[in-house]
């Protein structure tokens, strides 16, 4: 078991993967996980906590 | 120890086989999701903190009320001015909408006047054509996103409609080696400019700005002066990037270590009324070893290293399982709780990385409670008299 974790260790091509992380990088100067969570910025009217929240996008759609 | 004690431990083992491979298939399934978490996250961690050397030193944007605001293109000028900056890099990105079905894409705009954008755009995508990708209306897309586009029957271009209404068909140009998902898988890499009209904004705006200071002494002086430029300035440097990577799903941190401390309770409760259990009925046996002269630190030894042998075992075993469920098969639902699954699908291969402290921490949070559990319910047999013992 130790050697086959060790020898799937030892042959993984890391620095591959790691070089084209950093050269996405280096390309877009940003590096943030690319995580699938929804994305909505308002997710609580704080203002009118009665109303629906209007999203910057309703106002091109509709 | 002598060989007679071995040649007994042994048996000892033999004989209560069944009792044991309970406790070693419950062990194992405890380690394997502890290391499996662990695996992911260092991987993870690794992963970006790979990233972090090439990141630029310093960002700054505008802010209002809080919030980041799109910033003056000018202020970039006002960097050039400032001695000790260098490679000052305005940034156009955000996100776009997908709106039929809730889903967002990560746009970048990259530019094309940048020399070291064109030597990272030939190294990161094979046989590019970087002056007709820059100068018409090209995108290279993360993986996540050419599924789902594909899905969507968009195999060739897209139509993005931009905050003034507008529609731009967009080509994919080519596609970002899924080597990168954990970073590009939502991803548009697209050229600046092109960026700007699908986001919204002006010639004269930028989502922030980035630069770097060579000298890490001038850092802090370079932030004051920064702050004094203009009152709706804020700034963010690379160390607080690093620092967020650093508590990035550390097992030190908050959620993890209570996870862990509620399973590692439970097991070690469970271990120690089994064993209750099981010495109340066993207390023959105990006994009996003591009138045969066993001392209590003999008896002690013995289930010490009877559950020693179970911990070694469990812990092997299961951290094998976990390398393997995370390593060569990806982890498959686990890495939901780590990625998200709500917006793209993503797939990542996790660089593999072993941590010595990582493993020594599982073994020491695992064995610890295992031996205590163990060796308090003998203990407290072992100290009574023989004679009662085997009433």
């Amino acid at each position: 078991m130790i050697f086959t974790i060790t020898l799937h260790y030892y042959i993984y091509p890391t620095k591959e993967r790691v070089d084209k992380l950093v050269t996405l990088t280096e390309l877009t100067h940003y590096s943030k996980l690319s995580l699938s969570v929804a994305y909505d910025e308002t997710l609580y009217n704080s203002t009118y906590p009665d109303m629906p929240t209007l999203k910057k996008m309703d106002f091109v759609y509709e | 120890m002598n060989r007679a004690f071995w040649y007994f431990l042994s048996l000892q083992l033999f004989k209560e086989r069944s009792k044991h491979l309970t406790i070693i298939v419950i062990s194992i399934l405890l380690i394997f999701i502890l290391s499996s978490v662990l695996f992911i996250s260092s991987s993870i961690r690794f992963s970006l903190e790979q990233t972090l050397k090439p990141q630029p030193d310093f960002v700054i944007s505008r802010l209002q009320g809080g919030v980041n605001r799109s910033t003056p293109i000018e202020w970039s000028d006002e960097l050039f001015d400032i001695y000790g900056v260098t490679k000052v890099t305005p940034r156009v990105y955000g996100r776009y909408f997908f709106r039929p079905k809730g889903k967002s894409f990560l746009i970048m705009g990259i530019d094309a006047f940048e020399e070291e954008s064109h030597k990272s755009l030939e190294k990161l995508i094979d046989s590019i054509d970087i002056k007709a990708f820059l100068t018409g209306n090209n995108m290279i897309v993360g993986e996540g996103v050419k599924e789902y586009l594909q899905k969507n029957f968009y195999n060739n271009s897209y139509k993005f409609l931009t905050p003034k209404g507008k529609f731009i068909d967009i080509k994919i140009a080519k596609i970002v080696p899924k080597e990168t998902r954990l970073l590009s898988n939502d991803m548009i890499i697209m050229p600046i400019d092109l960026a700007r009209e699908v986001l919204g904004y002006t010639q004269d705006e930028v989502t922030d700005i980035a630069f770097n200071v060579p000298n890490p002494d001038e850092w802090s002086n370079i932030e004051d002066k920064l702050l004094s430029l203009h009152y709706d300035l804020g700034v963010v440097d690379k160390n607080e990037v690093k620092k967020s990577y650093e508590t990035l799903y550390n097992y030190k941190s908050g959620f993890f270590l209570i996870i862990f401390l509620i399973l590692i309770m439970t097991f070690s409760l469970i271990l120690y009324q089994r064993y209750n259990m099981v010495y109340s009925t066993e207390k023959r046996e105990i006994g009996l070893l003591r009138a045969l002269g066993w001392s209590i630190n003999d008896v002690l030894r013995l289930k010490f290293m009877e559950s020693f042998i179970l911990i070694v075992t469990s812990y092997i075993i299961g951290i094998f399982i976990a390398y393997i469920f995370v390593y060569i098969y990806n982890a498959p639902l686990l890495k939901n709780i780590f990625l998200g699954g709500q917006n793209l699908q993503n797939s990542v291969s996790f660089i593999p990385i072993i941590d010595i402290a990582t493993l020594s921490s599982i073994f020491l949070l695992y064995a610890v409670p295992f031996i205590i559990a163990v060796i308090v319910p003998v203990w407290r047999v072992s100290v009574t008299n023989p004679k009662e013992a085997m009433l």
